[in-house]
């Protein structure tokens, strides 16, 4: 079995970056983490630059986190992610109402 | 007066994006020819504490029952006026919320249920469409500044741009819930493993502007699950009630119902601590063989929140769940009258910032009541206030330049830098050894040291350099801020040389009534946490003797 996830992130800074890009992170893993403890492990231990709504009220009420995993719209509080899984994590809306990386104007504002 | 900082005006700055906040902004919105800004360092009902609560709100009735119980819970350090208040007007500001259309459902006979997600949808719907309220998400509020010893404005830090800005007002309610939940490591205060940014900058903020905090070495510790997946749940207080075993199969509790508060006492607490303390750990709990309760009520997201839990292997009632005890809930805070009014005019707190209703223990459903009927009050009371107050304060530019400096300071790099993590770490790892369970002078006076040390530390922190959406810049104000609140509780442990609910001195481990029914005051002079004590005023209630 194999004893990490990869998971390709979407990046663009408009204050810096020319155009988006995906960065690749492997992160260690023994069993299974939500998308969202995957992308604060990833931001505590090797990428402080990465931004991301990290917020969960555990009721899929909140919409704060969603985000489109592997080309779908899912809540990342409640995807589970298993060892040895490669996924892609963009933002819900680019390039409109996009702020940086995986981050967009709240989707439920717009509601 | 320097034009150099955007400035944005408004009669009332309400601070926390919460219920207490959300509330608030509600109250005095319908004041149409006030302004009335609420900033929140996130979305309303995206954010926080309220939205990941069950909602069980306590309520009795008649006063006297709510009265009573917190009184006997808090282990009569609870300040009466504030407990009274909040008794007395429970049914009102239910049957306020009932006339917003939110659902208070009838739980048992002390307690109804009020929907947080629905309660902040209403607040949120109610507050958009007040022409005289301007919502301000993703901003923090980084400093409060006084003009002649009165409140006169605070500066802002837009999360989003990363743009400094500052907005003036005549009256501020702070409401931006607890402290207790990045001090330490393990902390229902982070439910499903990611942060709620639970890092008591409005107590601070209240601090650093000179406001009285009372007894805030109080701060409630409960059993969480320890497993792998770093999900803290704490949700049912049933699944907590035990049986509980140590690591032999012997059984360290059975009957957590039977102390007052449940698995939310400190008795209880303590007990599985000696036993971790023993080597016995780890301790589980298993409810296996305890037949499951059918639920009386059916809350669609308490359903949800059920299946969620056992989805994850986390529901004691089918696997042996392992246990690790950590922060919950912080008793002390803003000191504050039941007009919410701090000791510093013009500023008000309200929810789990203000200090002294809940004495030395917080019980179960409790922190609802205390949000909704101070969320109002706090709305009401600085509404009086601004109304009251003719011309908006006057405020010092340089003390404004000084906190941009500072806060864009944490941008710039520095020789050997500090990362936020190292530094939060070893925050939280003083705290758990010696602040925790059991606390004694030498252990506090170690932390002491080592949070001074952790202060100075500071001025090598550095974030990376980018403004926008920056989530290390944001926490790295913020634990500026939470590193002072970690000196006072430290200093204020160490100045109440008694037992008594959640402060447990190893050194003085019984309760004093003759000589401590006092609170712990702290306030900021020269840099510095001073304390002095305040007799509890017992006039509702005193505690018999024995008790």
């Amino acid at each position: 079995m194999s004893d990490h996830i990869t998971a390709m992130v979407f990046r663009f800074d408009p204050d810096k970056d020319e155009a988006p890009y995906m960065k690749e992170y492997k992160v260690d893993a023994n069993e299974s983490m939500t998308v969202l403890v995957l992308l604060d492990r990833i931001h505590h231990s090797s990428d402080e630059t990465l931004s991301f709504r990290h917020y969960c009220c555990g009721l899929q009420m909140c919409k704060s986190c969603l985000m489109r995993i592997n080309g779908k719209k899912r809540f990342a509080c409640l995807t589970l992610v298993e060892p040895g899984e490669e996924i892609v994590i963009e933002p819900i809306t680019y390039p409109e109402n996009h702020i940086k990386d995986l981050v967009s104007v709240d989707p439920a504002d717009s509601e | 007066m320097s034009t150099d900082f955007p400035v944005r005006q408004c009669d009332i700055l309400i601070i926390g994006g919460g219920g207490s906040g959300a509330l608030a902004a509600v109250e005095a919105a319908k004041h149409e020819t006030l302004k009335i800004i609420l900033a929140s360092k996130g979305p309303i009902g995206r954010s926080g504490l309220t939205p990941t609560a069950n909602g069980g709100t306590a309520f009795h009735g008649e006063p006297e029952g709510t009265f009573q119980d917190m009184v006997r819970g808090g282990c009569f350090l609870n300040d009466q006026s504030l407990v009274w208040h909040m008794a007395k007007e429970a049914g009102n500001a239910l049957e306020t919320l009932k006339g917003f259309g939110i659902t208070t459902v009838p739980i048992r006979a002390i307690s109804r249920c009020v929907l947080p997600d629905e309660l902040l949808s209403v607040c949120r719907k109610k507050i958009v469409k007040s022409p005289n309220v301007a919502l301000m998400e993703q901003v923090l509020i980084t400093r409060l500044i006084l003009s002649k010893g009165t409140t006169a404005a605070a500066t802002a830090l837009d999360l989003t741009t990363g743009d400094f800005f500052i907005i003036r007002a005549k009256a501020i309610i702070i409401a931006t819930g607890g402290f207790a939940g990045e001090l330490y490591p393990y902390t229902s205060n982070n439910p499903f493993g990611v942060t709620t940014d639970s890092s008591g900058t409005g107590h601070a903020m209240a601090y650093l502007a000179g406001a009285d905090m009372i007894d805030m070495e109080m701060i409630q510790f409960v059993p969480l699950p320890g497993n792998p997946k770093c999900l803290n749940l704490r949700y049912f207080p049933e699944f907590w009630d035990g049986p509980y075993q140590n690591r032999h199969g012997e059984v360290v509790e059975s009957n957590v119902a039977a102390y007052q508060g449940a698995s939310y006492s400190h008795q209880f607490v303590q007990k599985i601590f000696r036993e971790i303390e023993k080597g016995n750990g780890p301790i589980t709990v298993d409810r296996r063989d305890v037949p499951r309760k059918a639920p009386t009520l059916k809350v669609k997201s308490w359903a949800r929140r059920r299946k969620f839990i056992s989805n994850l292997g986390l529901d004691p009632h089918e696997n042996k769940i392992e246990i690790v005890i950590g922060s919950h809930f912080g008793m002390g805070g803003i000191k504050v009258t039941e007009n919410t009014e701090t000791t510093i005019p013009g500023l008000f707190a309200a929810g789990e910032v203000m200090g002294g209703i809940h004495g030395a223990l917080r019980l179960s459903g409790y922190s609802f009541t205390q949000m909704i009927v101070f969320g109002f009050q706090a709305g009401k009371q600085a509404v009086r206030y601004a109304l009251e107050k003719e011309t908006m304060g006057d405020f010092p530019s340089e003390e404004v330049e000084r906190e941009r400096e500072r806060v864009y300071g944490f941008l710039e790099g520095k020789e050997n830098p500090l990362s936020l993590g190292e530094l939060k770490e070893q925050l939280q790892s003083v705290m758990q050894e010696h602040v925790f369970v059991f606390r004694e002078k030498a252990g506090l006076e170690k932390a002491k040291q080592a949070i001074m040390d952790i202060k100075s530390g500071m001025a090598r922190l550095s974030s990376p350099g980018f403004k926008r959406f920056n989530l290390q810049w944001a926490r790295a104000v913020e634990f500026s801020l939470m590193v002072e609140m970690a000196e006072v509780i430290t200093e204020s442990a160490l100045a109440r040389e008694e037992s008594r609910g959640f402060h447990h001195r190893r050194d003085f481990p019984d309760q004093d009534n003759d000589n401590w029914l006092k609170h712990i005051i702290a306030r900021r002079q020269d840099g510095r946490p001073i304390l002095t004590s305040l007799p509890v005023d017992c006039a509702r209630m005193k505690p018999e003797a024995g008790q």
